[in-house]
C-alpha cells in the first residue's frame, strides 16, 4: 500500500503533491482513486469498423449456476430426457432454435433476437478442471483466472488501461440491482459505483420531511466546503462532494428519461430500466453490470427456472425495445454468463446438483446471429458425471474486448485467446 | 508524564479498545480512571455478559448461511459488555484473513472466529498454533494439500509474510524447509488430523536451526524470531493507536513480548496506559472501518436496527464480514472513502437517523436530548459530543446550528422551540448531518 493511503503523519503537501492530479479534476472524475494515473492508450488494438470506444456493453450476470440444459435443450436428444425424468422438456413446450436445439419456453424474445440474426448463442463453455464453488468459480468467470486468485475483475482491467479514451470517468461503468461490486468491475485505478437501486444512489434525506430537503442539502454541501487544513478531512470533503455531485447527476438523467416501455415490476427488469436512464443520459458509460440472483436449482427447480427466465427474457425485451426507441441500440451489445451450468442427470428433489459447462449468450444490433461451438455431448462425460467443455469463457470475452470494445484482449486477459467472430465486421 | 484521565480520554479507549459508548458509559470510565478502566477492558472474562446471549439466542439465526453469520457477529459487537475481546477478535479476523469466498461454509468461519475469541489476548504461540490447525486456515492456504514429497508452500509462506515475521526476515529456502515441517497438517471430516503417512519426517533446517521439525516446532522457532517481537507488536499499535508508530514505542513493546514471554495481553495494557495512546498523533488519526463505523454509531446512540439489514450497507462500505478481499485483510485507513462507499456512508447516517420502530429498526431520539441543552448552539454541543466526541471548528459548528434554525422555505424561523415536531424533524436531520462529516469517518 502506498504512503498516501495511510491517514496519520500525512502533512498537506505531501498529500496535494501526490494527489494533485485527482484533486484538481475531483469534481469530472469522481471514481478514480488516488493511484498515480499510468494510462496505458495502447490496450487499443486497431480493430475492426464494429469495435468503437463508443460501444457499450451490458453484462447479465445469472448467479447461482444456471441450468444450460434446459435453457438452450438438446429437445432430440434421448440422453437428455432419459436423464432428466421430470424436469426434460417435450418437443411440443419448447421455442425450437435449429433441428435438434430448443429455448426454455419462457424464451420468446431471445427466440425473436435469434430469428433476427441478432443473438449469438455459444455452446458448452466452460474451462479446464471446472470449480464448482458458486464463490470461487464466480471469482474464476470474473477475474477470467481459473488456476491463480486475483484481486482486479477482467473487466476493472480493461477500464483500468482505457482511462479518458474520449470519456469523462463519472460512470464509464456502473453495477447495477449488486450487493457491493462484483469482483468483474474491480480495478487498481478506478472505482466503479455500485447502484443497487436508483434511490439508494442519492444523497438520502428524512423522506417523512421532504421540505426540509434542501436545509439538509445546504448543510451538508457547505460543512464540506470548508478550507480544510486537515489532510484527510480535505479528501474526505471534496470525495463526498464529488459523491453528492454524481449522484444528483444520475438522479436528473433518470428524472429526464422517458419511456412508454412497459418493464416487468421484478427487480431485475426495474434495473434494466435503470441501465436504460444511464444509457439514455449519454454519461459515456461503456460497460453497465447486472446480476439476477436464485438460478442454484437444487430442487424444484421447474418452476423457479420458468420465473427466472421469465424475468429474463422480459426484461432484456424490454431493454431491448427501449434502446430501440431512443435509437441507441446499434452501440449496445448484451452478453449473459453463470458461474457454471448444472449436472445433466437430474437429482432425486426434482432439481440439478452444480455442472459445468453451459451456453452464453451474446445479442445486439451488430452481433452476427448463430451457433457457435459444438453443443457438448450428453454420452461422453467426465468423472463428475458432467458436461465437458467445448470451448473458454475467455475466448467470449476475448471476442468481445476486441471486436466489440476494441481493447486488446491479450493484454487484458493475461493470455491470448481466440475470437469466435460473432459481431459483423 | 502522568496522563491526564479525561472524558475526552475515556472515550478515545472506548473508541478505540472498543466499539464506542454512550456519555453514560464514557463517564463510567472516567470515574473508574485509567488503570481501572484498562483493568475493567482487559480482564472481560469477569464481566457478566448473559444479557447478550439472551439477545442472540431471540434473533434465531441461521448460522449456516453467510449473511445472518454476519448479522449475528455484527449483533455481538453491538451488544457484548466484553468490548475489548469483540475488537481483538476483529483485529484477529483482519490479521489472519480468511475468506468463505473460498471456504464456502460460514460454521467453519464462524469456528475460526470463535477461536480468535477464545485466545483473544492469550499467547501468542497458541493463537498461532491452534490457527496452523484451524480447519478454515487449512482450506484456506492449501495445507490439506500440502504432503510429504509434494509439499505446498502456500501457509508457511503466509506463516512468515502476513501472520508473525514480516518481507525480509526470513529465506526462500525457510519457507520451502517449514513446508515440509507443516507436511500432513489436513483434515478429516471437517476436523484437523495430523496425517502421519503424509509427514516428511526427515530433518529440516528453518532459521538455521536444524532437527526434525514438526509444524508445533516451526511455531515455536517463530515466535522467538526476533522480528516477530516487532511485527505482531507494530501491527497492534498500528489498529489500536495510530500508523507509522516511532522506533522507540515499538522497541518498548517488543521488550514487552520477550518478557511476558508471547502473552499479548500485557501488549494491550501497555499500549492502552501509553502517553502515545493519548497524544494528538493519536486523536481521529484512523479511519473508521465500516464495521468501527455501523457498530459504534449504534451503541453512542442506544439505536436498535434489524441486524440482517446491516450486512448490505456493509457491502456498500466495501467491509464484508468473514469476507476480506485477500489474505491480506482490508487495507484500511484512506481505501474506505471513495465516492461509492462514502455515499453509503452517508445513507446509512440517513437510516439510522429516521429510524422511527418500523422493521425493528429504532432510534429513540427524544431520550438522547439533554433537557439542560435545549440553545440550538448546546444541541448541537451535546449531540457532538455524544457521536465522538466528534471535534469540529465554528464554522461547521455554525453551519449545524444555522441548519437548526432553519424552517422549510430556507430561511430562520422567527424563533426556536424543542417541540416534539422539531425533535423528530431538526434532531434527526442534525444526527444525519453530524454523523456525514469529515471528522465523523475518523475514530
Amino acid at each position: 500500500m502506498s504512503e498516501i493511503m495511510k491517514p496519520n503523519g500525512i502533512t498537506r503537501r505531501g498529500f496535494l503533491k501526490r494527489g494533485v492530479t485527482f484533486i484538481s479534476v475531483s469534481l469530472a472524475t469522481p471514481y478514480m482513486m488516488m493511484h498515480t494515473s499510468t494510462s496505458d492508450h495502447s490496450v487499443f488494438a486497431a480493430a475492426s469498423t464494429t469495435a468503437t470506444t463508443n460501444n457499450l456493453l451490458v453484462v447479465v450476470r445469472l448467479q447461482g449456476g444456471n441450468d444450460g440444459l434446459n435453457t438452450v435443450i438438446p429437445i432430440t436428444d434421448s440422453v437428455y430426457k432419459q436423464s432428466r425424468p421430470t424436469l426434460a422438456f417435450a418437443e411440443k413446450d419448447v421455442l425450437p432454435i435449429t433441428e435438434k436445439l430448443a429455448f426454455h419456453p419462457k424464451m420468446k424474445n431471445f427466440q425473436n433476437f435469434y430469428k433476427a440474426g441478432k443473438l449469438a448463442v455459444i455452446n458448452g463453455v466452460g474451462y479446464p478442471n471446472s470449480n464448482l464453488s458458486h464463490f470461487r468459480a464466480t471469482d474464476i468467470w470474473e477475474t477470467a483466472s481459473p488456476d491463480k486468485y486475483l484481486s482486479e475483475g477482467w473487466l476493472g482491467n480493461f477500464l483500468d488501461m482505457s482511462i479518458a479514451q474520449n470519456h469523462s470517468e463519472e460512470f464509464r461503468a456502473a453495477s447495477i440491482a449488486t450487493v457491493g461490486l462484483p469482483l468483474a468491475l474491480v480495478g487498481q485505478k478506478i472505482v466503479v459505483p455500485a447502484i443497487a437501486t436508483l434511490d439508494s444512489y442519492n444523497f438520502q434525506t428524512d423522506n417523512k420531511y421532504a421540505a426540509d430537503r434542501a436545509n439538509q442539502v445546504s448543510a451538508f454541501v457547505k460543512s464540506n466546503q470548508r478550507t480544510n487544513e486537515n489532510a484527510f478531512n480535505d479528501y474526505v470533503s471534496k470525495t463526498g462532494l464529488s459523491a453528492y455531485e454524481g449522484a444528483e447527476q444520475l438522479q436528473k438523467v433518470a428524472s429526464a428519461y422517458k419511456s412508454n416501455v412497459d418493464y416487468g415490476k421484478d427487480p431485475f427488469s426495474q434495473g434494466l430500466r435503470l441501465i436504460a436512464q444511464i444509457i439514455s443520459g449519454g454519461l459515456g458509460t461503456q460497460i453497465l453490470f447486472i446480476s439476477i440472483g436464485g438460478f442454484d436449482t437444487h430442487a424444484n427447480q421447474a418452476k423457479d427456472h420458468e420465473t427466472l427466465w421469465s424475468y429474463v427474457d422480459g426484461g432484456l425485451g424490454a431493454f431491448y425495445q427501449d434502446l430501440t426507441n431512443i435509437n441507441i441500440a446499434e452501440n449496445v451489445t448484451m452478453m449473459t454468463y453463470s458461474e457454471f451450468g448444472r449436472r445433466v442427470r437430474e437429482n432425486g428433489s426434482r432439481g440439478t446438483d452444480h455442472g459445468t459447462a453451459a451456453p452464453m449468450f451474446v445479442m445486439g444490433n451488430k452481433v452476427k446471429g448463430g451457433q457457435y461451438s459444438e453443443y457438448p455431448s450428453l454420452t461422453k462425460l467426465d468423472d463428475n458425471g458432467n458436461l465437458i467443455h467445448s470451448v473458454d469463457f475467455r475466448s467470449v470475452y476475448n471476442t468481445i474486448l476486441e471486436s466489440w470494445m476494441g481493447a486488446d484482449g491479450e493484454k487484458i486477459l493475461g493470455a491470448k485467446f481466440g475470437n469466435l467472430g460473432f459481431f459483423q465486421s | 508524564m502522568a496522563i491526564e484521565w479525561s472524558y475526552r480520554n475515556a472515550a478515545q479507549l472506548l473508541r478505540r479498545a472498543g466499539f464506542g459508548g454512550t456519555t453514560e458509559e464514557i463517564n463510567r470510565f472516567v470515574g473508574l480512571g485509567l488503570e481501572g478502566s484498562v483493568d475493567y477492558l482487559l480482564n472481560f472474562e469477569q464481566i457478566d455478559d448473559s444479557a447478550l446471549d439472551a439477545i442472540l439466542a431471540k434473533n434465531n439465526f441461521d448460522l449456516t448461511k453467510f449473511r445472518p453469520a454476519q448479522s449475528w457477529w455484527l449483533t455481538r459487537m453491538i451488544f457484548t459488555q466484553r468490548q475489548f475481546q469483540e475488537k481483538m477478535t476483529l483485529f484477529w479476523h483482519g490479521h489472519f484473513a480468511t475468506s468463505i469466498r473460498k471456504i464456502a461454509r460460514a460454521e467453519m468461519m464462524l469456528s475460526q472466529i470463535a477461536l480468535f475469541r477464545r485466545l483473544a489476548v492469550g499467547n501468542f504461540k497458541d493463537i498461532l498454533l491452534e490457527v496452523s490447525k484451524d480447519p478454515a486456515m487449512i482450506i484456506w492456504l492449501d495445507n490439506n494439500t500440502n504432503i510429504k514429497g509434494k509439499p505446498n508452500e502456500n501457509y508457511a509462506r503466509e506463516l512468515f509474510e502476513l501472520f508473525s515475521l514480516g518481507i525480509g526476515n526470513y529465506t526462500e529456502f525457510d519457507i520451502r524447509e517449514a513446508a515440509r515441517a507443516f507436511t500432513g497438517w489436513t483434515l478429516r471430516g471437517n476436523q484437523f488430523f495430523f496425517n502421519a503417512s503424509q509427514h516428511d519426517d526427515g530433518s529440516k533446517t528453518v532459521f538455521g536451526q536444524t532437527g526434525n521439525w514438526n509444524g508445533d516446532d516451526i511455531v515455536n522457532l517463530t515466535v522467538k524470531h526476533p522480528a516477530a517481537a516487532y511485527f505482531i507488536t507494530k501491527k497492534l499499535f498500528e489498529f489500536f493507536a495510530y500508523r507509522n508508530p516511532e522506533q522507540a514505542i515499538i522497541e518498548d513493546l517488543a521488550k514487552v513480548y520477550a518478557q511476558s514471554n508471547y502473552s499479548i495481553k500485557p501488549i494491550m495494557r501497555k499500549i492502552f496506559t501509553s502517553d502515545a495512546f493519548y497524544s494528538e498523533k493519536a486523536f481521529y488519526t484512523n479511519v473508521k472501518s465500516p464495521t468501527e463505523l455501523v457498530v459504534s454509531s449504534i451503541r453512542m446512540l442506544r439505536g436498535t436496527i434489524n441486524p440482517a439489514l446491516i450486512p448490505n450497507y456493509m457491502a456498500g462500505m466495501e467491509q464484508e464480514l468473514l469476507a476480506p478481499p485477500t489474505v491480506k485483510g482490508w487495507d484500511g485507513g484512506l481505501q474506505w472513502i471513495n465516492t461509492s462507499n462514502l455515499l453509503t456512508r452517508y445513507n446509512y447516517a440517513n437510516f439510522l437517523a429516521t429510524a422511527r420502530g418500523s422493521n425493528g429498526n429504532a432510534l429513540p431520539i427524544e431520550s438522547l436530548l439533554n433537557p439542560a441543552a435545549a440553545t440550538p448552539e448546546a444541541i448541537v454541543d451535546h449531540f457532538l459530543n455524544m457521536l465522538g466526541p466528534v471535534e469540529i471548528d465554528a464554522t461547521a459548528k455554525g453551519t449545524l446550528v444555522e441548519y437548526l434554525q432553519k424552517s422549510d422555505s430556507g430561511n430562520p424561523a422567527a424563533s426556536f422551540t424543542l417541540d416534539a415536531g422539531t425533535i423528530d424533524k431538526k434532531i434527526r436531520g442534525l444526527t444525519h448531518l453530524i454523523m456525514s462529516l469529515p471528522e465523523f469517518q475518523l475514530n
